[in-house]
C-alpha cells in the first residue's frame, strides 16, 4: 500500500504516526492432508498478498462474500492461524517476537457467531474473570469492580455476572464477548463479522455500542462485514476483498462516494435501498465461477465482469493508485460506470 | 416474531441470580423421577454394604450343610442357603461390598487413564492423536474378556488382579469416546476465544475443554460402572476374581450355577442384585448428563 493511503488521516495520532496495526504481504495457502493413493489437490489460496495499515483510533472495514479470506486474514492477525507468509506489525514491532500474553493485552478478537464463541460452562463473571486476572493482572476485588464496571461498558446489567452464556439473546452474547476482548486491556479489537448472526434490529444497537466505545476509549478497530451497509457508518476506512485479495481500498466515503471497481459497484448495488426504480447490477457469472483457489492468471474477478475485456483474461491488474486517486485492481479503473457498461 | 425476541436485548423476565452450581444440579436431578428411584435403589445398597460389619448378620463363611439350599424365605435365612448351607442375605450384604468397590474403583481407573488419553489425543491431534489412539485400538482388537482373562493369568487370579485387568480392558471406551468429544470442542469458537486470550494449552485443555468433555465422561461412567461390576462378576464366576472364602455377586452366581433347576434362588439372588444396581446405575447416569448441562435448564 503507498504511504499516501495511510487510513484516517482525520484525526492523526499525537504520540506517533506509526500505524498501531500494519499487515504486510500475508499469504494464507490451506493444504489438503496428503493421503495414500489420492492425488493431493492444489493447496487452497485463502489470502494471497494482503496489506493495509490502521492508524491508532480508526477503524478499518474489510469487506467481501463468503470464501473471500476476510476471516483468515483476521485470524491470521490473531495469530490464531499461523500466516504462510508475510508479517503482521504491532506498533512497528513484529508480533511473531511479541510474546503471546502482551500480544494479548494489546490486541483481541471478536467472534461472529456469539453462541459457540462463549464457553456454555462459564459464567460471565468467570469468562471475564481469566483475562482480568492473568492479562490485566487485577486482584480478587479488583476484578469484581472491574466485572461490573466492564458489564455497565457494553450495556449490561452487573447482576447478569453469574449467569451463563445459554440465559443470553444473541445481542446480550456478543456484548459479553466485547467485555471480554476489552477485560484484557486491549485496544485493537479485530471484529470478525461481529453482527452478522443478529437480528437486524439488534444489529444497531451493538453497532451503536461499537462505535461509543471507540470515542470512549480510543479502540482502534479492524472490522470484517460481508454486508457494506454495516461498515458504511463504522469505519474510516473501508477495503473490498475479492478471492483473497484487496481490490479496492479508500476511505469510506469516497468508496461509497465513487467506487472505481466493477466488483465495488456490484456489491453497492446489491444493498436495499427501498428505492425499486433502482437497477441492481447482476453479475454475470455465480460465486465461485473461478473456483475459491484462484489463479495469476488473469483477474480473479472477470469470469464475473460486466466490464471484462480479453486482457482481463491474462493480465492480473496491480492494486494502483493509478488513475483513481486510489488503489483499485482492475485494468479500467478510471472506466468502469455501470450505466455505461453493464448489461 | 413476536415483541420479546424482536428486542433481545431486554432482560429477561425472571430477573433471578443463578443459585450455586452444585445446588441447581441437585435441583436438577430431582426432576428425573427415574434417576431418584435409581439413587434410592443405589444409597440403600450402599448402606447396606456399608453397614455390614454392624448388621446382625449370620457369619457368611459359616457353613451348615444339614441345612443347604433352603429356599426364599426360609426360618431364619431371610434369602435361603446356598450349596454349603451358608445364609444367603449376609453372602449378599457381604459379597456387595467387594462389588461394588471393585466396579466403582475400577470405573475410577480407567475413566481417569482413557480419559486423559483420549484428552491429550484429541487435543494435540496429528501424531500424538495417532500413536495414542493406535495404542488404544490394539487394546480394542483383544475381545475383552479374553484380554482380561489373559491379564488375570499374568498378573495371578485374586481380586485386586481383577480390578486391575478390568480397568484396562475398559479404557478403550474412556479413550475413545473423549477423544470424539474433545476434537469436536477443540475446533469450537470459544477455543479460538481462549488461545486470543493467550492462555496456556493446559489450561486451555483443562479449564476449557475438560468441563465440556466430562457429561461424556459421566455418561460413559454410569454405563461403564454397571459393566465394570458384570465383568468383575464374570471373572469371579470362572474363578479368577474374588478367592474363597472372599464372596462377591460373581463368584455366588457361579457357585449357584450347578444348582439353577433344584434351587434357582441361589442364582436368582446375586443376579438380582447385580441387575437392579447396574439398572440403576444407568438411570441416574442419564439423569446426572441432563442435570450437569446448563444448557438443559
Amino acid at each position: 500500500m503507498s504511504q499516501e493511503h495511510v487510513i484516517g488521516q482525520r484525526d492523526v495520532d499525537r504520540v506517533s504516526t506509526t500505524p498501531v496495526l500494519e499487515v504486510r504481504d500475508l499469504v494464507k495457502h490451506f493444504t489438503a492432508r496428503r493421503r495414500l493413493l489420492v492425488p493431493t489437490p492444489a493447496p487452497l489460496r485463502a489470502v494471497q498478498g494482503v496489506s493495509f495499515q490502521v492508524q491508532r483510533g480508526q477503524a478499518l472495514g474489510i469487506v467481501g462474500e463468503s470464501g473471500c479470506g476476510k476471516s483468515t486474514l483476521a485470524k491470521m492477525i490473531m495469530g490464531l492461524h499461523e500466516p504462510t507468509s508475510g508479517t503482521v506489525l504491532l506498533e512497528g514491532r513484529d508480533v511473531s517476537e511479541i510474546p503471546r500474553t502482551e500480544f494479548a493485552r494489546r490486541v483481541q478478537f471478536v467472534f461472529q457467531d456469539p453462541y459457540s464463541s462463549l464457553n456454555p460452562r462459564k459464567t460471565v463473571r468467570q469468562a471475564l474473570d481469566a483475562p482480568l486476572r492473568h492479562l490485566a493482572g487485577l486482584d480478587a476485588p479488583a476484578r469484581r469492580a472491574r466485572t461490573a464496571e466492564l458489564l455497565d461498558l457494553v450495556g449490561l446489567r452487573a447482576e447478569f455476572a453469574d449467569r451463563y452464556p445459554h440465559e443470553f439473546s444473541g445481542g446480550q452474547r456478543q456484548r459479553v464477548g466485547i467485555a471480554r476482548a476489552l477485560a484484557s486491556t486491549a485496544d485493537v479489537l479485530l471484529l470478525d463479522e461481529p453482527v452478522s448472526a443478529l437480528d437486524v434490529s439488534v444489529q444497531a444497537q451493538v453497532l451503536n455500542l461499537l462505535r461509543e466505545l471507540q470515542q470512549e476509549l480510543g479502540l482502534t478497530y479492524v472490522f470484517i462485514a460481508h454486508d457494506l451497509a454495516v461498515v458504511e457508518n463504522l469505519c474510516d476506512e473501508v477495503g473490498v476483498m475479492y478471492l483473497g485479495r484487496v481490490v479496492e481500498q479508500a476511505p469510506a466515503e469516497v468508496l461509497f462516494g465513487s467506487p472505481r471497481h466493477p466488483y465495488t459497484h456490484t456489491l453497492l448495488s446489491a444493498i436495499p435501498t427501498g428505492d425499486r426504480s433502482q437497477r441492481r447490477l447482476r453479475l454475470a457469472a455465480p460465486a465461485g465461477a473461478n473456483g475459491p483457489a484462484g489463479t495469476d492468471e488473469g483477474c480473479a474477478f472477470a469470469p464475473r465482469c460486466y466490464r471484462v475485456e480479453d486482457r482481463c483474461q491474462t493480465d492480473l491488474p496491480p492494486l494502483s493508485a493509478e488513475p483513481a486517486g486510489h488503489p483499485v485492481a482492475c485494468h479500467f479503473a478510471d472506466d468502469t460506470d455501470p450505466e455505461e457498461h453493464a448489461r | 416474531m413476536s415483541a420479546a425476541t424482536a428486542s433481545p436485548d431486554q432482560t429477561p423476565d425472571d430477573g433471578v441470580v443463578a443459585p450455586r452450581r452444585g445446588a441447581t444440579t441437585w435441583r436438577r436431578l430431582k426432576r428425573n423421577r427415574l434417576s431418584v428411584a435409581g439413587l434410592i435403589v443405589l444409597a440403600v445398597v450402599v448402606l447396606l454394604a456399608l453397614l455390614a460389619p454392624l448388621l446382625p448378620l449370620i457369619d457368611p463363611a459359616a457353613t451348615n450343610p444339614a441345612n443347604r439350599l433352603q429356599p426364599i424365605g426360609s426360618e431364619g435365612h431371610l434369602l435361603g442357603t446356598d450349596h454349603l448351607g451358608r445364609d444367603l442375605l449376609s453372602r449378599l450384604i457381604w459379597g456387595g461390598r467387594t462389588s461394588l468397590s471393585v466396579g466403582v474403583f475400577a470405573t475410577l481407573i480407567a475413566a481417569s487413564i482413557g480419559s486423559l488419553i483420549g484428552l491429550v489425543a484429541g487435543f494435540f491431534g496429528g501424531a500424538t492423536d495417532n500413536s495414542l489412539m493406535r495404542g488404544v485400538d490394539v487394546l480394542m482388537a483383544f475381545p475383552y474378556l479374553l484380554l482380561a482373562i489373559a491379564l488375570v493369568a499374568v498378573l495371578g487370579p485374586g481380586l485386586v488382579n481383577a480390578m486391575i485387568a478390568i480397568s484396562i480392558v475398559n479404557i478403550p471406551f474412556f479413550a475413545r469416546a473423549v477423544r470424539g468429544t474433545t476434537v469436536s470442542l477443540v475446533s469450537s469458537e470459544y477455543v479460538d476465544a481462549a488461545r486470543a486470550l493467550a492462555f496456556s494449552r493446559l489450561r486451555i485443555l483443562f479449564r476449557e475443554v475438560l468441563p465440556n468433555v466430562m457429561p461424556t465422561i459421566i455418561i460413559t461412567m454410569s454405563t461403564t460402572v454397571g459393566w465394570m461390576i458384570t465383568e468383575t462378576a464374570g471373572l469371579s464366576f470362572l474363578g479368577l476374581g474374588a478367592q474363597p472364602p472372599t464372596s462377591d455377586w460373581g463368584a455366588m452366581l457361579g457357585a449357584g450355577r450347578e444348582f439353577i433347576t433344584r434351587a434357582p434362588h441361589v442364582m436368582i439372588v446375586p443376579g438380582s442384585a447385580i441387575f437392579l444396581v447396574v439398572i440403576s446405575l444407568n438411570f441416574v447416569g442419564d439423569g446426572l448428563r441432563d442435570a450437569l448441562d446448563p444448557r438443559l435448564k
